[in-house]
């Protein structure tokens, strides 16, 4: 037994335990970049910090930050903008981008080209798409508008009303984003293996039922990577609402993100804004493991 | 069941024509074998068959219906990949009662059914289990069970063993065959192997280069190859092939190789021509008459049988020989060929000269 043991002595002991410390640099990393502020994040959501001259003064207040949560006033309308906004966008880039990538999946020539041009608007900064977008939506001289004038219609308020605003920012989003699932889809949709396809139509599939039984089946893993990235990205959104309607008229297009920078940055409220960040972030996660439940349960039934 | 009759089809990509007036009538029941190297447009045959591949011109006729238009799912067939083709998101069971699902059987009928096959071909323990779990050998079971329970009126082979291991494609070559034999169903069977095309088909149809060589039973093609290629490809070890001219000048006509070694008679061949002289392993022998000499180099013993390589003059000859001879690399021996069993072609077309 003895026999196949390794040196003995601190050698020994090193060699036993190298791997772990070869880990080493990158946990000190991990903890420093990630666990402390997130920690520091937790402290924060029940703290009240305050500032005097050049310190800051914390004190352990949890239920001040709760009653502010419940007496926050455009809270809810925050989150519900918030749940559309992911809802409409995700779907609707959901179903784009798979349609594109199952279309372009059958061209003939041309694939590259759809490749290449796709990446672009992921490569645009989101403050030029903003900006852009803006330009797009004016209502004065914006080109939608100038479309509309074209074919006798009135102009329309794309980001000064409160019942448009919310949605010219999710066609931007929409927009912005497609592309992401098509690339992501079309490779997977490349890389469906014919024979099973063709094994499908063989067996009696027609075109729909090729696509709903054996293909869609076959794209679920892919599909699932991206709903789950676009979810998330998503709940974080926050350039381009900034950048189109600055969350308003009113708080009318107002996502959780951008309420999060006001209370932080316009408020001065760090206690309250950290509860918040931490709700957000088990709110994230709850959805989520309820989308894998979802996704697991379609994949087994 | 039913026949399948293939009549002038064309193949063109673009400007490419890959098949050119293809005619081939299988009859109800039959097992026919396409056979060729890769490449040679057999595969591309089975698919336009199956309705998978396109064809430009001509028409397909199953069970004397013309189905040029017909999906595949509209043309009662059942294929066999040689991926398998599983779907690997169902189990076996699943796999199996797919098109009988989109066909709406009961569910009654469709237990039977998987009952019934999944006994017939040994899957009964694997029902619950997923591709992703099963070993080669076993795939293909499910495949060739999810062809089954379809009772097609045509089975469409796409090299199904060609990923599996030589003992097991041995043992499955048989069990297709008798399969076929229980079944009576139309096959169409596609390889590269010619053992496999030898051994499984009722008849074979040797392709090259996106034409049909030659339609025939295993032994009449083996034994009266149309052209140089089907002699070639048909057969192993590989036929001899001498280049050889008719010699006018010998009192009966005969063809003289070219390191001078009359080996068969000319037959209608008119005198001065060039030939392409093949003949058989089996048909040559060690003779110290022989007309050929040379030296033993490799000796390959099979057990059964032994095959011997001997460097001549007209390059490397293989014969079969008797074992109890004891061959030795090095020997110098002389080799008789027997003027009967000699194939003669010609080079420039390959085709057979009479």
């Amino acid at each position: 037994m003895n026999a196949h043991r390794g040196p003995r002595g601190v050698v020994g002991w090193l060699n036993a335990t190298f791997r772990y410390w070869s880990l080493a640099p990158a946990v000190l990393l991990f903890a420093v970049l990630t666990v402390y502020p997130v920690l520091n994040l937790f402290r924060m959501s029940v703290s009240t910090i305050q500032f005097k001259g050049n310190t800051d003064f914390w004190s352990f207040t949890p239920r001040r930050n709760w009653d502010a949560l419940f007496s926050d006033p455009s809270l809810s309308s925050a989150v519900s903008n918030t749940l559309i906004f992911v809802a409409v966008a995700v779907t609707v880039e959901m179903l784009l981008g798979l349609a594109l990538a199952l279309l372009v999946g059958r061209m003939t020539r041309g694939k590259g080209l759809m490749r290449t041009l796709m990446i672009v608007p992921i490569l645009v900064p989101p403050v030029a798409i903003g900006s852009m977008f803006k330009l797009m939506y004016n209502h004065d001289f914006g080109v939608f508008n100038q479309l509309l004038g074209l074919i006798g219609l009135e102009p329309v308020s794309w980001l000064g009303s409160t019942s448009l605003a919310l949605w010219s920012v999710i066609a931007v989003d929409i927009w912005h984003w497609v592309p992401f699932v098509f690339l992501i889809l079309f490779a997977a949709v490349e890389g469906l293996p014919g024979e099973v396809l063709d094994a499908g139509r063989v067996d009696g599939a027609d075109r729909w039922q090729l696509l709903r039984y054996v293909t869609l089946p076959l794209l679920l893993p892919a599909i699932t990577v991206a709903l789950l990235f676009r979810s998330i990205l998503a709940f974080k959104a926050f350039d381009e609402v900034y950048l189109l309607t600055g969350g308003g008229p009113g708080t009318s297009s107002e996502l959780l993100s951008l309420h999060l920078y006001r209370v932080f940055f316009e408020q001065n409220q760090l206690g309250y804004g950290a509860l918040l960040s931490v709700l957000t972030i088990v709110g994230v996660l709850m959805l989520l493991a309820m989308g894998r439940r979802l996704v697991a349960g379609t994949r087994n039934g | 069941m039913a026949s399948v009759s293939v009549r002038n089809v064309d193949k063109r990509f673009g400007d490419v024509v890959v098949m050119q007036g293809i005619d081939l009538d299988i009859d109800d029941g039959e097992f026919v074998v396409l056979v060729g190297a890769s490449g040679c447009g057999k595969s591309t045959l089975l698919r336009m068959i199956a309705g998978l591949e396109s064809i430009t011109g001509g028409d397909i006729l199953i069970g004397g219906r013309r189905v040029n238009d017909l999906e595949p799912r509209e043309r009662d067939i059942a294929m066999v990949f040689q991926s398998y083709a599983l779907y690997p998101h169902l189990d076996v069971r699943d796999n199996m009662s797919f098109s009988m699902k989109l066909r709406r059987r009961t569910a009654d009928d469709i237990a039977a059914q998987i009952g019934e096959t999944s006994a017939v071909l040994n899957l009964g323990h694997l029902l619950e289990r997923f591709p992703r779990q099963l070993s080669g050998g076993q795939r293909q079971r499910v495949a060739m069970g999810r062809a089954i329970v379809r009772d097609p009126q045509v089975f469409l082979f796409d090299e199904p063993l060609s990923n599996l291991d030589a003992q097991l494609r041995i043992a499955m070559r048989t069990e297709i065959r008798a399969l076929h034999q229980r079944l009576g169903a139309t096959s169409i069977y596609v390889t590269h192997d010619q053992v496999e095309a030898m051994t499984m088909a009722d008849r074979m149809v040797v392709m090259n280069a996106g034409g049909i060589e030659q339609v025939g039973a295993p032994l009449d093609v083996y034994d009266r190859p149309r052209t140089l290629h089907v002699a070639r490809f048909i057969g192993a070890p590989a036929i001899n092939v001498f280049d050889a001219v008719v010699d006018d000048a010998s009192p009966a006509r005969r063809v003289v190789t070219k390191g001078g070694a009359p080996i068969a008679d000319a037959g209608g061949a008119r005198a001065g021509r060039a030939v392409s002289a093949a003949v058989r392993p089996e048909h040559v022998d060690i003779d110290e008459r022989g007309a050929l000499a040379g030296t033993i180099g490799v000796v390959e013993n099979l057990g059964h049988q032994t095959y011997v390589f001997v460097e001549t003059a007209d390059g490397r000859v293989c014969l079969l020989v008797d074992r109890a001879r004891r061959p030795h690399p090095g020997d110098a021996v002389r080799l008789a060929v027997r003027a009967a069993h000699v194939h003669l072609f010609d080079p420039a077309t390959g085709q057979r000269i009479s």
